[in-house]
């Protein structure tokens, strides 16, 4: 027997309670890579990437299925409380609620009439029907403008970022080098200090 | 058109087939057997049955009304086709008259494009099509009929001049035109026919049938729809010998339950309904499961058919937005609603629409330009040409991040590379950590610019709506 539609969806809404919605991913995560790194927070139902056609940022996002929707809940908290970094350091995923709309398939929400009419220039209204379009289309305009600020951003964050740990590393590696290689015990000798540790 | 190619040249064993009644023999080649009827896949088909010819790589089967039936002395099964043209075939002579969701035009005249001779296997299905025409020699069709039917005609097409004429030659290609109208009733009430048979058909065909009053329609309605399974599985299994390429149906079980569901809708509704109408019965585009969405887009972006319909209700569903474009349009598709992530903005919902053809697409994005097509109260469709993410650029763009110490990274030993999942939980005394904690502000300040931006941008748009609105729209 058919499930009516409003089952359908009563059982698709269930779906979408127990699903996390998480991004910030880097392209080169896999099905696997995301499934093993939630797999200790709880049991992992099913991972379903949600394509980006042309947004021209390039983090990926996916929906992971949970086995129940106290689980996901936790999770999301969790990874609200303390970073979770998959496949590299240091950018922390973000962890959302699902939403329906995130959802590739979705089942229709119970007999809804969509009415559309088409609009000729000769109708009093039209130029505000215009008016809304073009609105439409700047908005579009300014949303992706400021995710290309992001993106600009996050490359600035990263460059630096980057600095700043080759120069720590560099550092270390000093400190290490002249450990090794016994300047250090010389230069405490050569300055009379006490050397701790070493 | 060219004569329809199969790529396998023989009835697999497995479609079952079974000549009919007997003809005469040909005239010039005596070895050559005219057939009235057979049996193919279970169906029935007969002489001047209209029928589905499937010719491989064409999105949409074409439609043909069978004119002669014949063995070779080679024993291949032919059938010869006048065709049935689909308005967007010949658009370019039609010059922007509008015709209806499921209208053809009868070719007529002589020359290319009126018929051809293709192999039996190619048919893939039979096709109610119910003639319209005023000509007096045409029946005409009661309104149940009409419900029933597939497709309607009142026009043909003369493929030597190129013109369209509501009038009707005599002769079509040699056939009677008497065979095109619509068959002549015997009399009996409520005669629900599926196909323009002639009267040939009676005795054979039990289950076309029904003699009686409407009241039993609706267990004649099953019987039709029992057929029109079938043909489903014609087309179905037509599929794996044509292309090597097409791939079996998997979405059939649940197309036959859809399909009953919707027949019995499309009986029920009022015929002079605006809402969105109904998905046409026969949904010829789920015959064959399609290429994967990424591929079909990135085809249809080359070809020039893709377009980006926005200001949408984040709500829709892909087929909704399907029923819209068919109810807009006029023209069958493919569409997907754009999945929101935590990058789009909740206003504006988006939905990817794959057309038949660069025409089309250029068709629409104009339309939807120069007249506004307004969804609900006051969602005005904007259309335009998507600019796609380069495909395959996917693993080599730069994604910002994840940081690597070069020197460590050549220490790695060959197993540390192929260990799977690395997941790290930072303490919160690691430099890692509070890089973590870098990108975390970030993240956040950028979520607030967005809140902001989409609060504006409501505010801007619910002045608009109010004016519209406010002006005495519905």
């Amino acid at each position: 027997m058919e499930p009516s539609d409003d089952e359908k969806y009563a059982a698709f809404e269930e779906k979408v309670k127990k699903t996390i919605y998480i991004d910030n991913l880097s392209p080169l995560v896999t099905k696997t890579v995301l499934e093993n790194a939630i797999k200790q927070f709880g049991g992992v139902n099913d991972v379903q990437f949600i394509p980006n056609y042309f947004t021209s940022s390039n983090t990926c996002a996916a929906l992971v299925q949970m086995q129940s929707a106290k689980q996901a809940e936790e999770i999301i908290q969790e990874m609200g409380d303390s970073p979770l970094m998959i496949l590299g350091m240091p950018r922390p995923v973000r962890a959302l609620k699902a939403q329906a709309e995130m959802f590739e398939d979705r089942p229709k929400q119970h007999k809804r009439k969509i009415v559309c009419r088409w609009m000729d220039p000769t109708h009093p209204n039209f130029e505000l029907a215009k008016k809304i379009k073009d609105l439409t289309k700047k908005h579009a305009a300014e949303t992706q403008f400021m995710i290309e600020q992001e993106l600009a951003k996050e490359e600035k964050l990263h460059d630096q970022q980057s600095e700043t740990l080759k120069t720590n590393y560099k550092k270390y590696e000093l400190i290490d080098g002249a450990q090794a290689d016994g300047n250090v015990k010389r230069l405490a000798a050569q300055y009379g200090t006490v050397l701790n540790d070493y | 058109m060219s004569t329809l190619e199969e790529e396998n040249a023989t009835v697999s064993g497995d479609i079952e087939f079974r000549w009919g009644r007997k003809g005469r023999v040909g005239k010039k080649n005596p070895n050559i057997q005219y057939y009235e009827s057979f049996t193919y896949d279970g169906v029935d088909y007969f002489l001047y049955d209209s029928v589905y010819l499937w010719s491989g790589d064409q999105y949409l089967p074409h439609i043909g009304k069978v004119i002669k039936i014949y063995e070779t002395p080679r024993l291949k099964k032919m059938v010869k086709v006048v065709w049935y043209l689909r308005p967007t075939e010949v658009q370019k002579w039609l010059k922007g008259d509008h015709h209806l969701n499921n209208e053809l035009l009868l070719a007529s005249g002589e020359g290319n494009g009126l018929s051809n001779f293709n192999p039996l296997e190619t048919i893939c299905g039979k096709c109610n099509v119910v003639c319209q025409s005023k000509d007096e020699r045409n029946p005409k069709v009661s309104m149940e009929e009409l419900k029933l039917s597939d497709f309607v005609f009142y026009q043909t097409f003369d493929v030597e001049t190129c013109r369209l004429s509501e009038k009707f030659p005599d002769k079509i290609a040699g056939v009677e035109v008497g065979h095109f109208f619509n068959p002549k009733t015997k009399g009996n009430h409520g005669v629900i026919r599926k196909s323009n048979s002639s009267s040939m058909c009676d005795t054979d065909n039990s289950s076309t049938i029904v003699s009686g009053v409407p009241a039993s329609s609706s267990c004649e309605n099953h019987h039709s729809m029992k057929s029109k399974f079938q043909e489903f599985e014609v087309g179905n299994k037509k599929s794996i010998e044509a292309d090597s390429q097409s791939i079996m149906l998997k979405k059939r079980p649940k197309l036959l339950q859809e399909f009953e569901v919707d027949t019995k809708k499309s009986i029920e509704a009022d015929s002079q309904s605006i809402m969105l109408k109904k998905r046409p019965k026969l949904d010829t585009s789920v015959w064959f499961k399609k290429l994967p969405w990424e591929d079909r887009i990135q085809k249809a972006h080359e070809v020039g058919s893709l377009v980006l319909l926005e200001n949408l209700y984040h709500s829709f569903t892909s087929s909704e937005v399907e029923e819209i474009v068919l109810d807009a349009f006029n023209i069958k598709v493919n569409a997907k609603m754009i999945q929101w992530s935590a990058y789009s903005s909740p206003h504006n919902g988006q939905a990817l629409v794959i057309f038949n053809s660069k025409d089309e697409a250029d068709y629409a994005i104009f339309e939807l330009k120069t007249r506004c097509l307004v969804i609900g109260a006051a969602r005005v469709v904007v259309g335009s040409r998507p600019s796609l993410k380069e495909p395959g650029n996917h693993n080599t763009s730069k994604y910002f991040g994840h940081i690597t110490i070069d020197a460590i990274k050549r220490k790695l030993t060959v197993e540390m590379k192929n260990a799977v999942s690395t997941s790290h939980h930072s303490q919160p005394n690691t430099i890692a950590f509070e890089m973590a904690m870098e990108w975390w502000a970030q993240q956040k300040m950028w979520e607030l610019c967005r809140d902001a931006l989409y609060k504006k941008q409501a505010e801007e748009i619910a002045k608009l709506k109010g004016r519209l609105k406010g002006s005495g729209k519905k």
